[in-house]
């Protein structure tokens, strides 16, 4: 047997686990998407395009998946200012301490999301930390932070940190330190220096990261039922509202896909971009 | 390969058999585990401090399956086609209960092996359910911080509780209802009416709670003053050191009692009675009044005469009940949850 057929054999198993647990309940979904849903009956055997239309038409829904798009790009952003400075310190370290503050990033992963938000909850909060430093610096009342669009941007974020960070630290890592050092040589500045070489050049890790991060965003959960309220909606607490709150299979299953779509949509915009400004790093 | 025993092995294993064989008949197919959908929160502590004590006398463990109504429906319902479901018993509001019958998914009560359902007071009486406790929605006021009580849902829609007024969101159909309640000032009950109503309160600022636990917090804090809550979150509040009072509305007090439902494909019948016994004993229907604020569902619930005065309702109150059209308001329930959703919360 052939090296490459061996290796071919090892992805047997994966591959099974990958089309039972995933494609195939999947392609179940994908059916159930177009059935009708009538409360009395639960789900009707049906094939019918309802369920998209009612999403991609009704200004409820439009401002659901807005709401999940402006979230999800605005945690990216904040994610991305945060956690840039952090990868870059890791990536430029020397200490012989740097395996542990790569720990230190690491760890807050180890802790779930909902614990994290309920740490939120007891800053952002009326009289919560937040509301006790404004009235310190003379504000009047509760700053009104929690079940806010702001709560569920900063709690995202504050989840999604280490992913960014870590692949920052790996991007710049990758870039052969003598290539700054020559640009330096011939007359760039530090920062120029950085941003002409090392930066292009670390890109498509920093890119890969903010893709995973966006995703994760995206399909967030805990974060925005505990921070965002009852008010506040998003893609993945309005799937679970509707197929496990309201028995309504049919729908819940379609606005799984148009979640889908949203994030398939999102990667083929940052392959695309990969592809257009990152060319010469393939 | 061949086993040898000796004579005192054999001896001890045709003794456990004779034993065994020996046990009553009930208590072989009830001992084991008895899987509860419930609430989590207050009301699985009063659980395991109260029934999980009578039923381990029998080798009965609770198992939660811990969920909100409307996921603990939706597995009902998904289990529906099952020959044998994953729940023993089911815990619903009396609505949403009612609404679980008409889908088709509860088993009739076995009333001839649950003698204790003829304590049940007359008014709670059905054929699909036990109701386990009550109480009835009223309006619940910080006393330190109302002036004025309140003494109608039409006070709530002044100005002067403008901001300072919370409501649980898992509480959709009530607030529908006392809205409902407001906009017919006495008259004929019209729900469209009341959902404008409604949409009256969220343009003054009304706060919404995703559930009754983060509400509490509202009112401890001081964020909202005052909400339309049951009666016995009163109690449980007040007991928890939140200076509240509360007061039936004019308009009317509208009852609930909270259920306890054998699924059609509950896995083991035994199981599910026994917990309907213990969970209808005294020491339940104590600790149910005494650490969650809700008043008895039976005669013989061993309750003081000063807690129920405390807990349940004046007979001026009862006369003053408000009692819906169940069936409607179960038909119309799906169609409140899009609306509430959609519009109101949007």
């Amino acid at each position: 047997m052939t090296r490459s057929s061996t290796a071919s054999l090892l992805l047997v198993p994966a591959t099974i686990l990958i089309v039972a647990g995933v494609l195939v309940p999947f392609a179940y979904l994908f059916r159930i998407s177009f059935n009708e849903f009538r409360p009395a009956l639960f789900m009707v055997e049906a094939l019918t395009l309802a369920n998209y239309t009612k999403i991609l038409t009704e200004p409820y829904w439009m401002m659901v998946m807005a709401n999940t798009l402006s979230t999800s790009l605005a945690s990216t952003l904040v994610c991305m200012l945060l956690a840039f400075p952090i990868g870059l310190m890791l990536a430029r370290s020397r200490s012989r301490f740097k395996s542990l503050l790569v720990m230190i990033i690491v760890i807050p992963l180890f802790i779930g999301s909902a614990v994290r938000a309920s740490g939120w909850v007891g800053l952002l909060g009326y009289g919560g930390i937040a509301d006790t430093l404004a009235k310190v610096i003379g504000a009047d009342g509760s700053l009104g932070l929690m079940f806010t669009q702001f709560a569920v941007i900063i709690g995202t974020a504050s989840v999604v940190i280490p992913y960014i960070a870590l692949s920052v630290q790996a991007g710049i890592e990758g870039v052969p330190p003598d290539l700054e050092s020559a640009a330096q040589s011939l007359g760039a500045t530090p920062s120029k220096a950085f941003i002409q070489t090392v930066l292009p050049l670390a890109a498509p890790s920093i890119l890969s990261g903010t893709v995973l991060v966006f995703i994760l965003c995206v399909n967030s959960f805990a974060t925005p039922v505990l921070l965002g309220g009852p008010r506040f909606k998003m893609m993945g607490p309005a799937i679970y509202d509707q197929i496990a709150g309201k028995s309504n299979w049919p729908f819940g299953a379609a606005l799984c896909f148009v979640l889908v779509c949203m994030t398939l949509a999102t990667l083929s915009l940052a392959f695309v971009a990969r592809r257009l400004f990152f060319r010469r790093s393939f | 390969m061949t086993t040898r025993l000796s004579r005192r092995q054999a001896l001890a294993l045709l003794g456990s058999a004779a034993g065994t064989s020996m046990l009553p008949k009930s208590s072989l197919a009830a001992s084991g585990k008895v899987t509860v959908g419930t609430w989590g929160g207050a009301f699985q502590d009063v659980l395991t401090s109260s029934v999980s004590p009578i039923l381990a006398k029998d080798q009965i463990e609770i198992v939660f399956d811990i969920a909100m109504q409307g996921e603990r429906k939706t597995k009902l319902l998904a289990e529906k086609r099952l020959r044998t479901g994953s729940l023993d018993i089911v815990l619903l509001a009396d609505n949403d209960m009612y609404e679980m019958n008409l889908a088709g998914v509860l088993a009739p009560l076995p009333a001839d092996r649950i003698p204790q359902l003829e304590k049940l007071f007359p008014e709670f009486r059905n054929s699909y359910s036990v109701p386990q406790i009550s109480s009835g929605l009223v309006i619940i006021y910080r006393s330190d911080r109302v002036a004025a009580a309140p003494k109608s849902y039409a006070d709530l829609w002044t100005s002067k509780f403008a901001g300072k007024l919370g409501i649980a969101d898992t509480l959709f159909v009530q607030n529908i209802i006392v809205a409902s309640q407001v906009a017919a000032a006495g008259g004929p009950i019209d729900y469209e009416a009341g959902k404008k109503k409604l949409l009256e309160l969220k343009a003054s600022g009304v706060k919404i709670y995703p559930g009754v636990d983060q509400l509490a917090q509202g009112m401890k804090s001081g964020e909202v003053t005052t909400t339309i809550m049951w009666r016995a979150r009163a109690a449980q509040w007040k007991d928890a050191g939140i200076p509240v009072d509360n007061v039936g509305a004019t308009e009317g007090i509208l009852p609930v009692t909270f259920e306890i439902g054998i699924p059609a494909n509950a896995p083991n019948l035994s199981r599910s009675i026994a917990f309907i016994k213990s969970a209808l004993s005294p020491e339940a229907q104590v600790a149910f009044a005494k650490q969650f604020g809700y008043a008895p569902t039976v005669s013989d619930s061993g309750i003081s005469q000063e807690m129920l005065d405390k807990l349940g309702f004046t007979d001026q109150e009862r006369a003053h009940y408000f009692k819906p059209d169940i069936k409607q308001i179960a038909e119309l329930t799906p169609a409140w949850s899009d609306w509430w959703q959609t519009v109101f919360l949007a």
